[in-house]
C-alpha cells in the first residue's frame, strides 16, 4: 500500500501508509503514521505490540470485547496534544475550518465520530448512534479525508462531505461517554533518530505473553474499564477466551457472534511475523531457527480461524464455528511452541 | 438444488463472484488478473467462498479458504473442479454452452 499524499490547493492530504494487517482503529491509526516515515520506526514496532489483552464484556447483551494495549503514550515518533470540546467551542470556530488549519499545519487528528451521520459507512450504522474514533489526514474543498475500518476489513482510507463529518463531530461533543479523547488528540508526526532496538524489552514481555500475564501499565479508556479485569485475558489465555466465547456462540443462539477478537488475534501474529523478519535482519535470529516456521504456521491457523468465523457470520451456520475453534487450537499450540522458541533463541543470543 | 450443478466454467465462476462481491465485473478475459487488484479484500473473498459452496453444492478445502492462495479467477475456478470433483468433465466446458435455464442460469444435469 502506498503513501497517500497531494498537493493540490484546494485538497491537502498529509501522507499516512495503510497498514496492511491492522483490523482496529487504536493499532491501525498509529501504523498508518509510522508508516509514513518509512522503515525508521520498525525497531519500536518490533519492540512493541508484544501482549495482547482480550476484555469479554457482557454488558451488551453477550458481547466480547477487546482493547489492544494502548502504545500511543511511549512511541517516540508521534507527540500528542489533546484539546477538549470546552476549548474548542470557546474559540467560536467551526470544527471543519479548525480541522483544516491544523492540516494545513502539518498535524494530524484523531477524535471521536458518530458513524450515524456519514453515509460511506454501511446501512446498519445509520441506525443507531455509533461512536469510533478516526484519524483525519486530509481534506478537499468539500469533503474530509480519514482512515478507519469497518467491522472485519482493513483499516482503510473514507471521506466524508465536510457538513455530514462536522455532524459526526458536533453530535459527539453533545457528551459521549465513551469519548475518551474528551475533544481531539493532535497529532505530531516528527523524526527520531535515538530509538534502537531493546532486546531485553522483547524477552521481558515476551515472557509475560506466554505466560499470561502483564504487568505493562494499561491505560482505562473507557468508563469502569478495569472494573471488568476479573474477566480480562492476557498473552497466550487470549485463546482461552476465545474458546469460551465460540463455545458461547455454538450453545446460546442469542449470543452475538463477533469476529474482531479472531481478527486482532490474527494482527498479533502477522506483527510477530513482521518481528521475526527485523530479528533476522538485524541478523540476531537465525532464520532457520524452528520458531520462525512455527509462528508463522500459527499465523496461517489464525487467518483460517478468521476466516471460518466469517463464514459461518455470513452463511448463518454456527456449527461452521467448530472448524474456527479447530483453527484456533492449532494456532494456540503452534504459538506457544513458537513463542517459548523465540524467547530462549532470543536468551541465548 | 438437488440433482443440478451448475457447470464449472471462468464464467459460471464469474458470475458467482459478481453476485457475492458486487459490484466488482469479473469476465474470463480476467482470469488471471489479481482479484485483490481489482478490488476484492479478504473479507469480500469469504461471502465468495458462501456463494461458491451455494452454487456448486461443494464445500471449499482448507486452502481454498486463503484468499492469498485464491487470487485469480482461474485459481478459484480450478478449486471449485476439484471440490466438485468434475475437474476432467469441466476441462472443455469453457468452449462448451451450457444449458441455459427458465432463471437466465446455467445448469448441467
Amino acid at each position: 500500500m502506498g503513501i497517500l499524499a497531494t498537493d493540490r490547493p484546494e485538497c491537502l492530504a498529509l501522507p499516512v501508509r495503510l497498514p496492511e494487517n491492522s483490523y482496529h482503529a487504536r493499532d491501525g491509526a498509529l501504523l498508518a503514521l509510522l508508516g509514513a516515515k518509512g522503515e525508521q520506526p520498525l525497531p519500536w514496532i518490533a519492540n512493541n505490540f508484544l501482549n495482547l489483552e482480550i476484555r469479554k464484556d457482557y454488558t451488551q447483551g453477550f458481547a466480547a470485547d477487546f482493547v489492544m494495549l494502548d502504545l500511543w503514550g511511549n512511541c517516540p515518533w508521534i507527540i500528542r496534544h489533546n484539546l477538549p470540546h470546552a476549548v474548542l467551542a470557546a474559540t467560536g470556530l467551526d470544527c471543519i475550518a479548525f480541522i483544516k488549519r491544523v492540516i494545513q499545519s502539518g498535524y494530524y487528528i484523531f477524535l471521536h465520530i458518530d458513524r450515524y451521520y456519514l453515509p460511506v459507512y454501511p446501512l446498519s450504522y445509520h441506525k443507531t448512534h455509533f461512536y469510533h474514533e478516526v484519524l483525519v489526514y486530509g481534506y478537499t474543498e468539500n469533503e474530509i479525508l480519514f482512515c478507519d475500518y469497518i467491522e472485519g476489513r482493513r483499516y482503510r482510507t473514507f471521506t466524508g462531505s465536510c457538513d455530514d463529518f462536522r455532524a459526526a463531530f458536533q453530535s459527539n461533543a453533545e457528551g459521549n461517554a465513551w469519548d475518551y479523547l474528551s475533544g481531539m488528540d493532535i497529532l505530531e508526526l516528527r523524526d527520531c533518530d535515538w530509538y534502537a532496538y531493546d532486546p531485553d524489552k522483547t524477552i521481558r514481555e515476551l515472557t509475560e505473553y506466554v505466560q499470561s500475564r502483564c504487568e505493562t501499565t494499561l491505560y482505562d479508556l473507557y468508563p469502569g474499564g478495569r472494573e471488568t479485569k476479573d474477566a480480562t485475558f492476557f498473552g497466550l489465555d487470549v485463546y482461552l477466551s476465545l474458546f469460551d466465547f465460540l463455545e458461547l456462540v455454538q450453545e446460546n443462539p442469542k449470543v452475538r457472534l463477533i469476529t474482531q477478537p479472531i481478527q486482532l488475534e490474527y494482527c498479533h501474529k502477522m506483527l510477530a511475523l513482521r518481528r521475526i523478519a527485523y530479528l533476522v535482519g538485524q541478523k540476531r535470529l537465525d532464520p532457520s531457527d524452528r520458531c520462525c516456521g512455527l509462528l508463522e504456521r500459527a499465523g496461517r491457523e489464525c487467518l483460517l480461524a478468521r476466516n471460518y468465523a466469517l463464514k459461518s457470520q455470513a452463511a448463518k451456520d454456527r456449527s461452521a464455528l467448530s472448524d474456527a475453534v479447530e483453527h484456533l487450537r492449532r494456532a494456540q499450540a503452534a504459538d506457544w511452541e513458537g513463542s517459548v522458541r523465540l524467547l530462549e533463541a532470543l536468551k541465548n543470543g | 438444488m438437488p440433482n443440478k450443478i451448475r457447470a464449472v466454467t471462468l464464467e459460471s465462476v464469474g458470475k458467482a463472484i459478481m453476485r457475492a462481491a458486487s459490484p466488482l465485473e469479473i469476465t474470463p478475459a480476467l482470469a488471471d488478473e489479481d482479484l485483490q487488484e481489482l478490488g476484492m479484500d479478504s473479507l469480500d473473498y469469504v461471502a465468495v467462498v458462501v456463494e461458491l459452496e451455494k452454487t456448486f453444492a461443494i464445500r471449499v478445502p482448507e486452502d481454498g479458504m486463503l484468499f492469498s492462495r485464491m487470487n485469480t479467477l482461474r485459481k478459484i475456478t480450478e478449486m471449485v473442479r476439484g471440490a466438485a470433483g468434475d475437474a476432467g468433465a469441466a476441462k472443455g466446458a469453457d468452449e462448451a454452452c451450457p444449458q441455459e435455464g427458465g432463471d437466465g442460469r446455467q445448469w448441467v444435469s
